[in-house]
C-alpha cells in the first residue's frame, strides 16, 4: 500500500469529519444522553471542538444539557472557544454548571474567570465550593509570567507510612476523579513534600513496603514565583513528565506537567522572534488571543521609535545633499547600502542573541565571540566588496542603471567615463566593506553589553541594529563621496551649493 | 582514614536549600548533589558497596556530572563496579567526549555491561556520532538483534519521526483483561522506555487504542483492555517531519506519540524528552534562517570562523544582487524627486519604516503558520485580522508621521524650510509622506501575510524566502508609491 505522504498525521477514531458532524446532529436531534456520553469517551476534546465549528452556540448548549458524563464535559469546556463557554455559563441551569466546572482544571478555570466581566465572575465563583474558590483566588494572584499562573492543584498525595498496596487501593478510589495520576507525592503532617513516587516505578516494587522506602527523596522542584522560563531548563535536564511546585518551606502547592513546558518553550521563542522584528509585547497573551487593535499597538510602538531614529539618518542625507547632486547615481545605491549593513548586523545579532538565550554562550565568552566575528566579518566584507565592485561596474556600464546625463559634470572633472565609474564603484564597495565589517563587530558586542546591563538582548537585534548601521553607513558613504569629489574639484561643490539654495528660493 | 571517611559522609548531606531568592537561577534545585571528589575518594578506597549505593540513591544526572571529572582509570573502576542498570543510565548522560573516553579505555567485553542495558534510541544517537574506529568496538559489544535495530534506525532519514523513535514500548492485544495486561507490564516493563502508555493492538497488530497506566489501575481487573482504552489514536508515520511531530505534541497535550507504518502497525514511540530538544532546535533553526544565516545546527562556539564566513557571505551577496532591482527602480524614478531635494532626504526613511512594518507581519505570519498549520478558514480569519490591524497601524502611523515630519521641516532638521512662510508648501510635502506611509504600510503588511502562505503552497520553507522577497518588493513599492503621490500632490513629473 502506497504511503499517502500528504497526510503526516493520522487521528483514527473511527469517524471522518463529515461522519462526526452527522453523528453529533443526530445525537442532538434525539436528545441521546448515552450516545453523547459514548462519543465523549471515543473522541478527544480537540477533535470534538473542531467538529463543533459546524454548530451554533445553542447546539453546543444542548450538547451540554443532554450529556451527563461531567468529567469529560468539564475537560471539553477548556477547549471550547470563549463565546461558547460564555453561552454555557449564561444559559445552563446552575446544577449543570456546577457539575461541569467541577471537572475543569484549576489553571484553565482561573484563566477563564480572570477574563470575565465582574458580574459574571461573581456568578461563576458563587458556583464553586469555598475551598476551590480560595485556591483559584490564590492562583490568580500569581502574575502571568510565573509558574504559579500555570500550575494545577490537582495531584495525589499520601503520608510516608502508607503501604504500597494501600496506595494502589487509593488510586482505584480517587483516581477517576482526577484527570491523570502519573506520580504520587509524599507529604508529612505539615504538608511538606518529602518524596515523589512515579507510578511507572511503583509497578516493580515490593507491595508490602512503605512508600517512604521506595520513593525518590532526591528530586527537582520549582517555586511558584519562578519565571516560566526556568521550568524549561529543569525539565530538559531531568527528563521528567511532572515537576512539583513548592513554597519556600517545601509546602506542596501544585504541579506543572510536560505539556505546560512545551507551551512555554513555544511562547518564549515566539516572543523572542517577535522582538527581533520590532514587535513590542503589550500583554502576555498570544497573537491568536489578542484582538486586532492590540496587535496594531504592538506594531505601532516600534514603528514610531524607528521613525524618530531614522530622522538622524535623514539628517545625514540632508547634510550631504551637495554630493548627491554632483553624483546623483549615488542615490540609486542608498538602499543597497542600508539593507546590507542591516542584514549583516542582523545575522550576527540573531546568532548571538539566540546563543545567549539558550545558554550556549555567556557574557564571559565575549572575546571568543568577537574574535570569530572579526575574522568571519573581515572575510565576508572582502567578499562582498569584491563582488559589489565588479557588479556595480557592470550596472553602470549597461542600461541596468539609468545614468543619463546626470554624471556628465563629474565625468568631465575626473577625465573619463570609465574612470568615473571606477571611482563610484570604489566608493560603493568600500562603503559596503565598512558596513559589513563594522556591523559584525557591533552585532557581536551589543547583545552582550545589553545582557550585562540587564536589558533583553532580543531588543538589540533586528531594527535597532539596522537603524544604527544605517546612520554609520551613511556617514562613511557620504564622507567618502565628499572626499572623492573634493579631490577632483573642490570648487564645484561650492557652486552647486549656491545653485541649490537659489533653486529653493525660487520654488 | 576514619576521620576522612566521616567528613566525606557528612559532606554528602550538608548542601542546604538556599533557593527561592528572587535571583531566578536558584528557584529550582535538587536538594542534594554529589561531588566528583567524593566519588574519587571511594574509588581510591575501592569501596564497591558504597559506590553502588550512591549510584542507586542519587539521581543519575547528578552522578554523571560527577563522573565527567573522573580520569580513565577511575572511569574503568566505576563502570566495572556499578550495576549495569544504573551504569547504562549514567553513561547515557555523559558528554559525547566522555563517552568516547570510556569506549577507548574499555574492551568490547567490558563495554557489554553498559551497552546491553542502554535504551535503543540513546544507543543509536551515541553510535551515530562516534568516530568510525570506535563504532566497531561498540557494535561488537551489542547483541546481534540490537545491531540489526541500530542499523535500521540509522537508516531513517534525519529529521523524521523514524529517526526519533524508540521501539521499547509495551503493546497488548485487545481481548486481554486488565489483569493480564498488568502482569505483562510487570514481566517486561522494566526494560522499556516507558510503561505510562500501553498500546492496544488487534489480531493483525494494527494499533487500535491506547491506555494510560493509571486507567488500568483504576478499573476492575476483570474488564477487557478494549473496554477502558482510549479508542482515538493519534499517531505519525516514520516519514513524518519532526516539525509536525512537535506541533502535534503541543496541540494534543500528549507526552508519548506512537509511530506507525502506512498500514497503521505500530513500529515505535516518541517520548516527550526527545521532543523538548527537537522543539528548541527547530526554533533555533527558524530564527537563524530568518536572519539569513544558513548553516547546520552546530553550536556557535563549535563553528569555525571559516564556516561562519561561508554561511554569512552567501546570504549577503545574494541580497546585494537582489537589491539591484531596487537600484534599477530608483535610478529611473529619482530625477523628478531631485526637483524638491528634501524628498530624496525623506525617501530612505520611508523605505526603512515601510520595510520594518512589512517585516513585522511576515514574522508573525511565518510563526503562526508554522505553529498552528493555518489553512483554509483559519488562515483567512488570520488574514482578515492582519488586515484590520494594518489599517489601524497605517492610520496611527501616518497621523504621527504627519506631525513629526512637519516638526522636522519646520525646525530645519532636514531641508531648508525653517524660514519659509508659505505653510501650504510644507503641508503639501508632509502630506505626501503621510499618504505614502498609509499605502505602503497596508500593502506591506498584506504582502507579509501572504508570501509565507505562498511559500508553503510551493513547498518551500517560508523562513528562508519570505524576507528577501518581501523586503525587495516593499522597497520598490515604497519608491513607486512615493513618486506617484508626489506627482499628484506636488505636481512633479513622473519619470525622468
Amino acid at each position: 500500500m502506497e504511503e499517502n505522504l500528504n497526510v503526516d498525521l493520522i487521528i483514527n477514531n473511527g469517524y471522518t469529519s463529515k461522519e462526526l458532524v452527522d453523528k453529533i446532529s443526530k445525537l442532538l436531534e434525539n436528545k441521546d444522553t448515552d450516545g453523547i456520553n459514548e462519543l465523549l469517551n471515543d473522541v478527544s476534546a480537540l477533535t470534538l471542538v473542531e467538529a463543533f465549528e459546524n454548530f451554533s452556540k445553542n447546539d453546543i448548549n444542548d450538547f451540554y444539557t443532554y450529556g451527563d458524563d461531567y468529567s469529560k464535559l468539564g475537560n471539553l469546556f477548556s477547549y471550547l472557544p470563549i463565546n461558547n463557554r460564555l453561552a454555557i455559563i449564561k444559559t445552563l441551569p446552575k446544577k449543570q454548571i456546577v457539575l461541569t466546572l467541577r471537572y475543569v482544571k484549576d489553571d484553565d478555570l482561573a484563566d477563564f474567570i480572570e477574563d470575565l466581566t465582574k458580574p459574571l465572575r461573581e456568578k461563576v465563583l458563587s458556583y464553586l465550593p469555598s475551598k476551590r474558590k480560595k485556591n483559584l483566588i490564590t492562583l490568580s494572584k500569581y502574575s502571568d509570567d510565573t509558574i504559579g499562573s500555570i500550575m494545577t492543584t490537582e495531584y495525589l498525595s499520601v503520608k510516608p507510612d502508607v503501604l504500597i498496596s494501600d496506595v494502589f487501593k487509593k488510586i482505584k478510589e480517587v483516581g477517576k476523579q482526577m484527570e491523570t495520576v502519573r506520580a504520587i507525592f509524599i507529604t508529612d503532617n505539615a504538608n511538606h513534600l518529602i518524596g515523589i513516587q512515579y507510578l511507572e516505578d511503583m509497578m516493580f516494587v515490593d507491595y508490602s513496603l512503605q512508600i517512604s522506602q521506595t520513593m525518590n527523596k532526591d528530586f527537582p522542584y520549582i517555586s511558584p514565583i519562578a519565571d516560566k522560563e526556568n521550568a524549561i531548563s529543569v525539565f530538559k535536564e531531568f527528563d521528567l513528565p511532572i515537576l512539583p511546585v513548592v513554597s519556600k518551606n517545601k509546602d506542596m502547592l501544585g504541579i506543572i506537567t510536560f505539556d505546560d513546558v512545551l507551551d512555554i518553550i513555544e511562547s518564549e521563542n515566539t516572543e523572542d522572534v517577535y522582538k527581533q522584528s520590532a514587535i513590542a509585547p503589550t500583554n502576555d497573551k498570544s497573537y491568536a488571543e489578542n484582538k486586532f487593535y492590540r496587535i496594531a499597538l504592538s506594531y505601532v510602538i516600534w514603528l514610531i521609535i524607528l521613525l524618530i531614529i531614522n530622522t538622524f539618518a535623514s539628517m545625514i542625507v540632508d547634510k550631504f545633499e551637495a554630493e548627491l547632486l554632483t553624483i546623483p547615481v549615488l542615490i540609486s545605491f542608498l538602499p543597497v547600502l542600508n539593507d546590507t549593513g542591516g542584514n549583516s548586523g542582523d545575522q550576527t545579532t540573531s546568532m548571538i542573541t539566540r546563543a545567549l538565550a539558550t545558554g550556549e554562550i555567556t557574557t564571559k565568552d565575549y572575546f571568543k565571540v568577537v574574535k570569530k566575528e572579526f575574522i568571519a566579518g573581515l572575510l565576508t566584507a572582502i567578499t562582498v566588496a569584491l563582488v559589489s565592485f565588479g557588479w556595480t561596474m557592470v550596472e553602470l556600464n549597461t542600461p541596468i542603471i539609468n545614468v543619463g546625463n546626470s554624471l556628465d559634470g563629474f565625468i568631465k572633472d575626473v577625465g573619463g567615463r570609465q574612470k568615473a565609474f571606477l571611482i563610484i564603484s570604489l566608493v560603493i564597495s568600500s562603503s559596503l566593506f565598512f558596513a559589513v565589517f563594522v556591523s559584525k563587530l557591533l552585532g557581536a558586542t551589543l547583545p552582550i553589553v545589553a545582557k550585562l546591563i540587564h536589558i533583553d538582548p532580543a531588543f538589540i537585534s533586528g531594527p535597532l541594529i539596522t537603524s544604527i548601521m544605517d546612520i554609520l553607513t551613511l556617514l562613511i558613504y557620504f564622507s567618502l563621496a565628499k572626499f572623492i569629489i573634493n579631490k577632483f574639484d573642490p570648487g564645484e561643490v561650492a557652486v552647486l551649493f549656491t545653485t541649490i539654495t537659489n533653486w529653493r528660493i525660487l520654488a | 582514614m576514619k576521620d576522612l571517611k566521616h567528613d566525606l559522609i557528612n559532606n554528602l548531606n550538608v548542601r542546604s536549600d538556599d533557593e527561592f531568592k528572587v535571583d531566578s537561577s536558584l528557584t529550582s534545585k535538587v536538594s542534594q548533589f554529589i561531588s566528583s571528589d567524593v566519588l574519587k575518594t571511594f574509588i581510591q578506597l575501592k569501596n564497591t558497596k558504597i559506590l553502588n549505593s550512591l549510584a542507586a540513591s542519587y539521581d543519575p544526572h547528578n552522578i554523571s556530572d560527577a563522573v565527567e571529572n573522573l580520569n580513565p582509570e577511575e572511569l574503568l573502576f566505576f563502570f566495572k563496579t556499578v550495576n549495569s542498570d544504573e551504569s547504562a543510565e549514567i553513561f547515557t548522560l555523559l558528554s559525547q567526549e566522555k563517552k568516547e573516553q570510556v569506549v577507548s579505555a574499555f574492551t568490547s567485553d567490558e563495554l557489554q555491561n553498559i551497552v546491553s542495558e542502554m535504551q535503543i534510541d540513546n544507543l543509536v544517537d551515541f553510535v551515530d556520532e562516534l568516530p568510525s574506529n570506535l563504532v566497531t568496538k561498540v557494535l561488537l559489544a551489542t547483541t546481534r538483534s540490537d545491531r540489526k535495530r541500530i542499523s535500521t534506525y540509522l537508516n531513517y532519514k534525519e529529521g523524521t519521526a523514524g529517526s526519533l523513535m524508540t521501539c521499547e514500548y509495551v503493546e497488548i492485544e485487545e481481548d486481554k483483561t486488565i489483569k493480564e495486561c498488568l502482569a505483562k507490564i510487570r514481566k517486561i516493563g522494566k526494560e522499556k522506555e516507558t510503561i505510562w502508555k500501553i498500546f492496544v493492538v488487534n489480531k493483525t497488530r494494527i494499533l487500535i487504542g491506547t491506555c494510560n497506566l493509571d486507567i488500568l489501575l483504576e478499573n476492575d481487573e476483570d474488564k477487557l483492555v478494549s473496554d477502558v482504552m482510549n479508542p482515538e489514536v493519534i499517531s505519525v508515520f516514520t516519514s513524518t517531519d519532526e516539525e509536525v511531530v512537535v506541533r502535534e505534541f503541543r496541540k494534543y497535550d500528549i507526552s508519548i506519540l506512537p509511530v506507525t507504518n502506512s498500514q497503521g502497525r505500530i513500529l515505535g514511540i516518541i517520548t516527550f524528552d526527545d521532543i523538548i530538544d527537537v522543539a528548541n532546535l527547530e526554533n533555533t533553526e527558524d530564527i537563524k534562517l530568518q536572519a539569513g544565516v544558513i548553516n547546520s545546527n552546530k553550536p556557535y562556539l563549535k563553528t569555525s570562523s571559516l564556516e561562519l564566513y561561508k554561511s554569512y557571505a552567501i546570504w549577503i551577496v545574494l541580497m546585494v544582487l537582489l537589491d539591484t532591482f531596487i537600484s534599477i527602480a530608483l535610478s529611473y524614478m529619482q530625477e523628478p524627486l531631485l526637483v524638491i531635494p528634501v524628498l530624496i532626504t525623506i525617501l530612505p526613511s520611508i523605505m526603512g519604516t515601510s520595510g520594518n512594518s512589512a517585516d513585522q507581519t511576515s514574522t508573525v505570519s511565518i510563526r503562526e503558520i508554522s505553529l498552528y498549520d493555518l489553512k483554509g478558514k483559519k488562515y483567512l480569519s488570520f488574514l482578515f485580522k492582519e488586515f484590520k490591524a494594518a489599517i489601524l497601524t497605517a492610520i496611527m502611523l501616518s497621523t504621527i508621521c504627519f506631525g513629526w515630519t512637519y516638526l522636522e521641516l519646520k525646525t530645519g532638521m532636514i531641508g531648508d524650510y525653517k524660514d519659509v512662510t508659505n505653510e501650504l508648501e510644507i503641508i503639501k510635502i508632509v502630506s505626501t509622506v503621510s499618504i505614502t506611509f498609509f499605502f505602503t504600510i497596508i500593502v506591506g503588511k498584506m504582502i507579509g501575510a501572504t508570501i509565507p502562505k505562498f511559500a508553503k503552497k510551493i513547498h518551500v520553507d517560508p523562513a528562508v524566502i519570505t524576507s528577501p522577497i518581501v523586503s525587495t518588493l516593499i522597497d520598490i513599492i515604497s519608491i513607486v508609491v512615493f513618486v506617484v503621490v508626489c506627482h499628484f500632490v506636488l505636481k512633479i513629473p513622473l519619470f525622468n
